[in-house]
């Protein structure tokens, strides 16, 4: 579409089928050399699949991909990292014990001869001079290019990631939801570094959920719906609203609905929460039909507050539930006083994505479909399961399907099914709809109203603030790991959370 | 289409493996004239249950994301243990029971230690398979265990019940037992869960120790009852005993369709492995050839069926 004359990558009529699926269905998109285009849709819509093409991890079965004007096959990564494209995927992909030097190089290390040619060393000095260079860009100190990535915070491994990118000599960068670890700040850190790209006729596509990131950033918008284009636009003829009714095909009003629930008494106090280093005395409660949220940047110690309350990490201090102190050394206990937690990273601490639907609901509630205390009882475990699934609308063909074949949305519902079948008091939920699409996130947000209107309380741990500022009645505001701050929904602002979060206080 | 996806799901696991155990089955009885013979197939049965029983204690430590390399010298000196107690005058339960004692006693060990200190399971269990094969060294210094053969202990090895050689009828019973405990129980399924993601179960408030523990104990239990009914077979316990029977028990487990990786595990595939061992191994010997030959096609049976596995669930993942 549109400057076929001078487009980079151009791919017209791609069609791919999965058995019983057709992913892709016709699909065209072009990029030109310093051009940022965003590609966005509701998982499913077929972005990864489409960008997994231009990678070489999948094939069209029709269709043809251009670079530079010329016809080409796509057959593995190394022929996309030739043909100079390259992909920062969603979850980090670098070596954590490795540091940046040696991720940056990784499996084309410069060598050197040591006795002739035929015995080669690494040449370690050539490296770094290199990955210095290309770091210089960024950072005016390069002290971290020897420290091991996973010391390092998730900024700076991004960065590290877009460094190897430009180390290959790519034409294009194609990012998928690169902000998704980051807080607030960082993101500008990292939009312009997509300028700089831009600016050195770097073609960008960016893929993201995160609709407000778009303004201001990319050049043209395409988007994708159920496997097809469905429109493309500039940033300034569109806005979010807009975008989110072309992604999901219909008008979403009121995006997030904050009910009028009443407040009653307290159900969760903790006090004096402590883990030597990571978080210092840290005091909040949350009470009966009240959504609290915890704000702050990565690393301010939100994560570790809520895993400390229900005793995945040793801390010393107080849990009281209903006005009771609570002896929580592990999860299982917390669980028994009527806490549950859904933690931030779902495939790796939420689900058990090997197992099906029906294991991953009745998992942390085991004993309620035990005969005696030993023996599953197979039909009241089906009916509980089937009841679950239905009353969240879980998108799954029966409750024996694997939980990895769900959508990242539909995965969500399961842990949340698995919590609420734990009859729980308190629910505490770390960045539940990271990296789920619209549709699925207003759901979320229901059953979290339906929740608090039973008389439950939340506690809602997220980075995206219109999130917490549309949700939560009180917010925490958390700095190197104290809260700093309480605001009430009324006084919460972007800015001022923001400001408190980094440190600052109003004067 | 609701249908067929149930269909799938619930579709016998095991079916691959069990094709080759019967082709295998059918060539053998095609190639010698013994191989059916009723003395044979019960022979067969014999020699295959004593990896079978170590084989199901391996499937519930792999399943659950561990490795138990210590069960062949677990094996060795808790026959031992129990060939001592009897051949002292003894009594022949008490001696059964002492032997199983200490069979889960090592199999505790091995679970507190990867639990308690975090040391990985390979390691711990390597380390303790030479302690364990030591003491047996030490207690055989003046010549193997024997003059344990009461017949009330014997009988044990030589016996049949409805038709079956005692231990057959023995790892029948527990085949039963392990099977419901697996697939119906709440600790079978913490197995699966904490060995399909550890982190997930805990925070799922599983006690996650506490199974682990539980998991060596049986393997630890498990190679103790087989090396008990060796004993009761070879009459004497010499200080090599066991040895090699980790690699066959990981070879049964794996050839059945569990997985190294943890999270999932099939104890009609360790018995199918472990019939399918003995099968080489019989057909060898009818067929005259050198046992040698034994590892080369164990080797190339445990790459076939870990392909075959992989192939069929490649083919219904993305449905």
């Amino acid at each position: 579409m549109g400057n076929s004359g001078n487009a980079f990558i151009e791919m017209t009529g791609i069609t791919k089928r999965f058995p019983g699926v057709v992913a892709l269905d016709d699909v065209s998109l072009s990029v030109s050399r310093g051009e940022v285009v965003a590609l966005v849709g509701e998982n499913g819509a077929g972005k990864s699949t489409l960008m997994k093409m231009l990678s070489g991890l999948y094939h069209p079965d029709e269709g043809e991909i251009r670079v530079d004007g010329r016809p080409v096959r796509i057959t593995d990564p190394k022929c996309a990292q030739a043909l100079g494209i390259s992909t920062i995927f969603q979850e980090p992909s670098l070596a954590p014990h490795l540091n940046a030097v040696q991720n940056v190089y990784l499996g084309r290390e410069t060598q050197k001869g040591l006795i002739g040619r035929a015995v080669k060393r690494l040449d370690e000095k050539a490296m770094l001079e290199e990955t210095q260079k290309l770091y210089a860009k960024f950072f005016p100190t390069v002290e971290d290019v020897l420290i091991p990535v996973g010391q390092l915070g998730a900024l700076k491994n991004r960065v590290i990631e877009i460094v190897k990118a430009l180390s290959i000599k790519c034409s294009l960068v194609i990012m998928d939801e690169p902000t998704a670890a980051l807080a607030e700040h960082e993101r500008q850190v990292l939009f312009d570094f997509v300028h700089m790209l831009k600016s050195q006729g770097i073609a960008v596509i960016y893929i993201t959920h995160h609709l407000r990131e778009l303004f201001g950033l990319v050049d043209r918008i395409v988007v994708m719906r159920d496997g097809k284009n469905v429109a493309e636009v500039g940033p300034g003829d569109t806005d979010e609203g807009d975008l989110v009714a072309r992604m999901v095909g219909r008008t979403i009003t009121n995006f997030i609905v904050k009910e009028d629930v009443s407040v009653g008494g307290e159900i969760l106090r903790v006090e004096h929460l402590t883990r030597k280093g990571v978080i210092d005395d840290v005091n909040l409660h949350v009470n009966r039909g009240e959504i609290v949220g915890i704000a702050g940047l990565a690393g301010a110690g939100r994560t570790e507050t809520v895993r400390a309350i229900v005793g995945a990490d040793k801390a010393s201090g107080t849990v009281s539930v209903d006005g009771k102190k609570c002896r929580i050394q592990t999860p299982g206990d917390a669980i028994a006083h009527g806490i549950g937690m859904l933690p931030e990273n779902r495939k790796l601490q939420g689900a058990l994505v090997e197992q099906d639907v029906k294991d991953n609901i009745t998992l942390a509630n085991l004993k309620e479909v035990l005969a005696g205390n030993f023996v599953i009882r197979k039909n009241k475990e089906v009916k509980t399961a089937k009841e679950y699934v239905q009353r969240l609308g879980v998108k799954t063909p029966t409750i024996y399907q694997k939980v990895k074949s769900l959508s990242g949305g539909n995965q969500q519902k399961v842990i949340l099914a698995k919590w609420l079948f734990t009859k729980p008091k308190v629910l505490i939920f770390d960045e539940p709809t990271q990296g789920i699409d619209v549709g699925a996130k207003h759901e979320i947000y229901s059953l979290i109203a339906d929740f608090v209107k039973e008389g439950g309380g939340i506690l809602l741990v997220s980075s995206e603030l219109p999130e917490l500022m549309g949700l939560a009645d009180r917010i925490y505001v958390m700095h190197q790991g104290r809260i700093v701050h309480e605001f009430t929904r009324e006084q919460a602002t972007e800015e001022n959370i923001t400001l408190y979060a980094s440190g600052g206080h109003e004067s | 289409m609701k249908k067929q996806a149930v269909a799938h799901t619930k579709k016998f696991d095991e079916l691959g493996i069990l094709i080759v155990m019967i082709a295998l089955f059918v060539f053998l009885a095609i190639a010698s004239p013994f191989f059916l013979k009723v003395e044979n197939i019960q022979n067969l049965l014999l020699q295959s249950v004593f990896v079978m029983l170590v084989g199901f204690g391996m499937m519930f430590v792999l399943t659950i994301g561990g490795i138990d390399l210590s069960v062949g010298s677990i094996l060795g000196y808790s026959g031992a243990v129990t060939g001592i107690i009897i051949a002292a005058g003894g009594n022949v339960f008490l001696g059964i029971l002492a032997g199983l004692g200490t069979g889960a006693a090592f199999g505790i060990i091995n679970g507190l230690l990867i639990t308690q200190l975090r040391i990985a399971p390979f390691l711990v269990t390597f380390a303790m398979s030479s302690v364990v094969r030591g003491i047996l060294l030490l207690s055989t210094t003046n010549g193997a265990v024997s003059g344990f053969a009461v017949p009330e202990f014997t009988y044990l090895a030589q016996g049949y019940i409805i038709g079956l050689p005692i231990p057959v009828f023995i790892t029948i019973i527990v085949f039963v037992i392990l099977l419901f405990l697996f697939k119906f129980t709440s600790f079978g399924r913490n197995v699966t869960a904490i060995g399909s993601n550890r982190e997930v179960a805990f925070l799922s408030g599983v006690s996650c120790n506490k199974i682990t523990v539980g998991v060596y104990m049986l393997s630890g239990l498990l190679a103790a009852l087989s090396g008990i009914l060796l004993a009761a077979r070879l009459t004497a316990v010499q200080s090599e005993m066991g040895g090699g029977y980790e690699m066959d028990a990981i070879a049964a487990a794996v050839i059945g369709g569990t997985s190294m990786a943890g999270g999932k595990g099939s104890i009609i595939g360790a018995i199918i492995g472990a019939v399918i061992l003995g099968m080489i191994s019989n057909g060898l010997d009818l067929l005259s050839v050198n046992q040698f030959y034994r590892q080369i096609i164990v080797g190339a049976i445990i790459i076939i069926a870990v392909a075959l596995e992989r192939f069929t669930s490649l083919k219904t993942e993305r449905v």
